[in-house]
């Protein structure tokens, strides 16, 4: 017996309904994200790694370097952008989509800030010579971590920064289709996984924040 | 056979915009926290007290922002599995440092030192000439800018 499903124009025809499509979308991005985590997590144990080894360094590093105000600043922002997603999902399933959009642009607002704000951040270490490789020029030999500590922040918050841009992009697409009236209760399975990304850059960046910005005191 | 279709019912609904922003004032709070901790002299606990914080706001994001509480079992045992893999790879790496065999250390590390291993290290029962663990001294030209 066939039984038509409701809204069947967003149904693969593969699935046999929506529940079990939405629910193999959400497992889909659940385990991209881990392997993203796992990704990250490589980056993480190089840092544990090389801090365990050259941990006075590192807090040398760190205390001459990390611009520890820009920072807190982008830790906040992206926080508040992690609330504006979320909040376009709670929108949607209460049929507000342009409240949804409203809140997805402005979080992208913020994000734009946060990129804007890391790059002026980076302007300032390569006036300082603190850039990775062969481009230090900061080098003292009793601080032989700091190179590296240098290169670890680069490498993640640069990784980091690329998904950020990637995630500004997808809100922004997002965020017009919100406009457009593309989503409600009934179906926004693209928007909920969008903003699992979302969310999955702001938890990375939860944990950057302090082993790069605060280690000024042990 | 029937097939469920999906319906609009109140759980879909998820967490509320006044819960989201509550939620969202904690991540401040905790956020506030972990900037107020590190000014104080916490010694090596600091590391480990901004790392719980991290791992408490990381846990609101993922359990409430991402919802995985009420996605489903495969969800959960994939997100568990990846940060189960990830402590074991970390944890594994840095007992590695801790327990290095001395003369197997790379130049220019320097790991943590046990007083109660000797310095030089015989290679076993046969051996006459021992292995004498790397120094700053034999790593050769100390690069100048």
């Amino acid at each position: 017996m066939r039984v038509e499903p409701a809204h069947a124009e967003h149904l693969a025809e593969h699935f046999g309904d929506r529940e079990a499509q939405d629910t193999a979308a959400r497992l889909g991005m659940w385990v991209f994200l881990a392997t993203e985590l796992l990704l990250f997590g490589g980056l993480f144990t190089s840092y544990a790694f090389y801090r365990s080894i050259y941990g006075e360094s590192f807090v040398r590093a760190a205390t001459q370097e990390m611009e520890v105000g820009i920072g807190t600043v982008n830790t906040f922002l992206l926080l508040g952008t992690s609330v504006l997603v979320a909040l376009a999902v709670s929108f949607v399933r209460r049929e507000h989509p342009v409240v949804a959009g409203l809140c997805l642009f402005l979080a992208i607002a913020l994000g734009v800030a946060f990129l804007a704000l890391k790059l002026l951040e980076y302007s300032h270490h390569a006036a300082h010579g603190a850039l990775p490789g062969r481009w230090y020029r900061v080098w003292s030999d009793a601080d032989r971590g700091a190179e590296i500590f240098i290169l670890l922040y680069f490498l993640m918050t640069g990784l980091h920064a690329i998904h950020m841009t990637v995630g500004t992009c997808i809100l922004t697409v997002l965020g017009f289709q919100c406009l457009g009236g593309k989503y409600s209760l009934a179906w926004h399975t693209p928007l909920e996984v969008g903003a699992m990304y979302w969310h999955f850059v702001d938890v990375v960046w939860i944990f950057l924040y302090p082993l790069f910005y605060l280690l000024s005191r042990r | 056979m029937t097939r469920s279709t999906s319906t609009a019912t109140e759980p879909e609904l998820g967490p509320g915009p006044a819960m989201i922003l509550a939620i969202g004032l904690a991540l401040f709070a905790l956020a506030g926290a972990t900037y107020a901790l590190s000014k104080l002299e916490l010694g090596h606990w600091s590391v480990v007290v901004a790392l719980a914080i991290a791992v408490l706001k990381a846990a609101l994001v993922v359990l409430f922002f991402m919802e995985l509480a009420s996605h489903s079992g495969g969800a959960k045992t994939a997100v568990i599995t990846a940060g189960l893999l990830l402590g074991l790879l970390i944890t594994l790496t840095l007992t590695d440092v801790l327990l290095r065999f001395a003369p197997t250390v790379p130049p220019g590390f320097t790991p943590p030192t046990d007083p109660a291993l000797p310095a030089t290290l015989s290679r076993g029962p046969g051996d006459d000439e021992p292995v004498q663990a790397p120094s700053h001294a034999e790593q050769g030209p100390v690069l100048t800018p």
